[in-house]
């Protein structure tokens, strides 16, 4: 006990020492300037006292003033002001509206923070992805910046979508959701169809840091629920709340309803998890692969260039399931300044899943298809039929079985970073140097060099 | 005129004399202002315990002296930076000092270097003396809206230091005006409730309010929050309780070895760079940035065309 000073003492006088001392000071006029000696003797209290002048008023002895004084002063003190200069200076000026402390903008909730153990990628994986320059710091919010943005950027039947709407309904939905207590890294489930709701929804939780669950509304009911549990959902997007929602459902209308406030902006992190594909594990548990926007966006810069799209081009979307390649289409569509569609009639593109696994993007004068699992996106492509696929760039394959058969095991820049909350899918989902297992059984149908073909039968086949 | 015995009864010197050289001897050596103050008056407004005689108990004047702020090169630098570049202690020191040592050996009487420390008594937030009280009393600063930050309407904002000595110097008188608040911070006052210095603080730690003359009726200074931001050495057993507290050993790394604390470390080491300064309420000050003569390019052009005119 120094100084005879107790805990309980310092809870009383804390207070007390630390508005008389110098931490707090107010003058009144100018009257040491002015000689005023009365004047300043009448302010002196509020002017802040010594520790012997609050000694003197409190009836404590001065160490133990000096003592609870530096005490307050410690237990008050918050570290890391001094990141308020940072950006300051050449002309720029603190404004206390638009800081953000840096810890704040990485506050993570414990779920958040689970969601971000589950992620493990092979450091010569990312060394490899960095030096070939298949990731980069680009995020998902920059496709957004296009040249025109008056030109449709989604289109359905209710409506035509330009690029300036989904920017700013994005934006307005991000506040909304923030007020709704989203948060970096919390996971927001979105039970939409493919549509200016679900495209929107995607980018405003981008914008936000959180990470978007894509559910496709054929899934069941307890699939439904099932993922919203095992994903942690803080909230659920859906078109509306009534019926028969699941837990957490929040109105997209009031959301995208949301002013936008004059705060810093959201801070999107292109190594950060953007999106969950939640499926069932063969160990019949849920199980959701990670996808940054590294990730998410290497694998659109792959398969951009094999669908010819033109600015003013629409894809329609509308046959394929909602979730991670969808999604990647849709960003190939935004990329090059093109419209998502669901309406077949005028669509120039049309993308269909033709068998498992499978997706094929049709032209007018051309086609393509894509091999790609929820966990891996779009990994192999062919131009012919489903016996001469080849890897993606960046993207490493080799088969585990005899000879030219077997499964197909892959590494690349569009692989998930991890599955969440599985601990078992995880363990079964990766061989301990780091190839993913497809669990897709291949043939090698030809190779030329370092060039493999194979050839993967679907369920139809 | 000089006296060679201490406390000089031998050869009294003129005092008005005596003064004019101390000046001139302090503006050769890099001071931009000199005042003497009466030791008497700065006792009767320093708090107690406080006083010049608490350091010299025969002192009789107190001698105050201000070196320019930082040049416009500085001014116009990112924050960070100026906090690094921004002081001018050192040359305080240089010509403080010298004077103490000048006084005792040209006149005689005893003289000392007012520390401008902390009082190891009380802590990181009493100083020893206030070097402020002292340089307003002796009329080069008057107390502005930024935390009572002196402020010269000629040269803005200054580096001070104090000599006490025992030599009875005519004192000077405080300013007849305060140049804080500058007309342009009245307007903007009058505008949106608050001044720039109030507006712009990092941490917020200014507020008050202007009377329907425009000048001070109220300045509040939350001394703890400018010191949070401002005196990085006091992080350190924050720093250190920190770490000791945290179950998480990567919170334990940050708070350890994080940037902040390892560039604290390194200027607390190293002996570099300030750790007790921001600039950002001086930054938006019209007098601390654009008086008369607070600028050293401004001013060395009016200096060398003063000394054409000389020759000519």
């Amino acid at each position: 006990m120094p100084y005879g000073v107790s805990e309980q003492m310092i809870d009383t006088y804390s207070e007390l020492i630390f508005d008389l001392s110098l931490n707090k000071q107010t003058r009144r006029g100018d009257p040491i300037r002015n000689l005023d000696h009365e004047a300043w003797l009448a302010q002196r209290e509020a002017t802040g006292l010594n520790d012997p002048e609050i000694a003197a008023k409190t009836g404590l002895a001065v160490e133990q003033v000096t003592f609870i004084r530096n005490i307050t002063e410690r237990r008050l003190f918050r570290l890391n002001q001094y990141r308020k200069l940072y950006r300051l200076g050449g002309g720029l000026r603190y404004r206390e509206d638009r800081y953000q402390d840096p810890e704040e903008k990485f506050d993570l909730s414990d779920k958040a923070v689970a969601l971000r153990l589950a992620m493990h990628i092979m450091p010569s994986q990312v060394k490899k992805f960095i030096a070939e320059g298949l990731w980069s710091d680009e995020v998902l919010g920059d496709l957004l910046t296009v040249k025109n943005p008056d030109d449709p950027a989604i289109i359905s039947a209710a409506e035509t979508v330009t690029y300036a709407q989904l920017s700013q309904r994005a934006e307005q939905m991000a506040a909304g959701l923030k007020d709704h207590g989203v948060g970096r890294g919390d996971v927001v489930a979105a039970l939409l169809p493919m549509g200016p709701e679900l495209l929107i929804s995607y980018f405003a939780v981008a914008q936000l840091g959180a990470v978007f669950l894509p559910l496709d509304p054929s899934l069941s009911g307890f699939e439904i629920a099932e993922y919203v549990r095992h994903c942690c959902s803080h909230s659920v997007v859906c078109e509306n709340t009534t019926g028969d929602v699941p837990i957490g459902a929040v109105s997209y209308r009031d959301l995208v309803a949301t002013d936008v406030p004059d705060q810093p902006g959201f801070i999107q992190v292109a190594a950060d998890p953007l999106l969950l594909t939640a499926s069932m594990a063969k160990n019949e548990q849920s199980k959701a692969g990670i996808l940054t926007h590294q990730n998410m966006l290497s694998a659109m810069r792959n398969v951009l260039p094999l669908l010819k799209l033109a600015p003013g081009a629409q894809i329609d979307l509308s046959a394929l399931p909602v979730g991670g390649m969808s999604l990647v289409l849709a960003q190939c569509a935004f990329a090059a300044g093109a419209a998502v569609t669901t309406e077949p009639a005028n669509a120039t593109h049309t993308a269909t899943p033709t068998d498992e696994d499978w997706i094929e993007i049709s032209g007018a004068d051309h086609k393509v298809l894509l091999w790609g699992q929820s966990d891996t996106l779009a990994v192999l492509t062919t131009e012919q039929d489903h016996s001469s696929a080849a890897a993606l760039p960046g993207v490493e394959t080799r088969v585990l079985g005899d000879g030219e058969a077997g499964e197909l095991q892959v590494r690349g820049p569009s692989v998930t970073a991890g599955l969440l909350a599985n601990s078992k899918a995880t363990a079964a989902a990766w061989t301990a140097d780091g190839w993913y297992r497809t669990g897709t059984e291949v043939t090698i149908a030809n190779q030329s060099g370092d060039k493999i073909c194979y050839s993967i039968k679907g369920a139809n086949q | 005129m000089a006296a060679k015995v201490i406390s000089g009864e031998a050869n009294i010197p003129d005092f008005d004399e005596a003064k004019a050289a101390l000046k001139d001897y302090a503006l050769k050596r890099g001071a931009a202002v000199f005042g003497i103050a009466d030791s008497a008056v700065v006792e009767k407004f320093a708090p107690a315990g406080h006083g010049p005689s608490e350091l010299l108990p025969k002192v009789a004047s107190v001698i105050t002296i201000g070196v320019t702020g930082p040049t416009q090169g500085t001014w116009r630098a990112p924050a960070k930076v100026m906090t690094s570049v921004g002081a001018n202690v050192g040359r305080i020191y240089r010509v403080a000092v010298g004077l103490s040592f000048h006084i005792e050996s040209h006149y005689g009487y005893r003289s000392i270097y007012c520390p401008p420390h902390v009082d190891p008594e009380f802590g990181a937030r009493l100083p020893m003396q206030s070097l402020k009280l002292h340089a307003e009393l002796a009329g080069i600063g008057a107390r502005s809206l930024a935390g009572d930050i002196l402020l010269h309407p000629e040269f803005g904002m200054l580096y001070y230091g104090s000599v006490y000595t025992e030599m009875p110097l005519p004192a000077d008188e405080p300013m007849a005006d305060n140049p804080c608040p500058a007309p342009s911070c009245v307007k903007l006052y009058k505008e949106s409730d608050q001044t720039p210095c109030q507006k712009y603080c990092p941490v917020q730690c200014l507020s008050g309010e202007l009377d329907d003359g425009g000048t001070v009726a109220k300045m509040n200074f939350d001394m703890y929050r400018c010191a949070e931001l401002c005196q990085q050495y006091e992080n350190m057993p924050t720093i250190m309780e920190r770490a000791f507290e945290t179950d998480d050993q990567l919170t334990r790394e940050e708070t350890l070895y994080g940037a902040e604390a390892q560039s604290f470390f390194y200027k607390a080491t190293a002996g570099v760079d300030t750790n007790a300064q921001c600039f950002e309420c001086m930054r938006v000050c019209p007098i601390a940035t654009q008086s008369e003569s607070v600028d050293p390019i401004r001013r060395a052009a009016a200096a060398r065309a003063a000394a054409g005119k000389g020759e000519a």
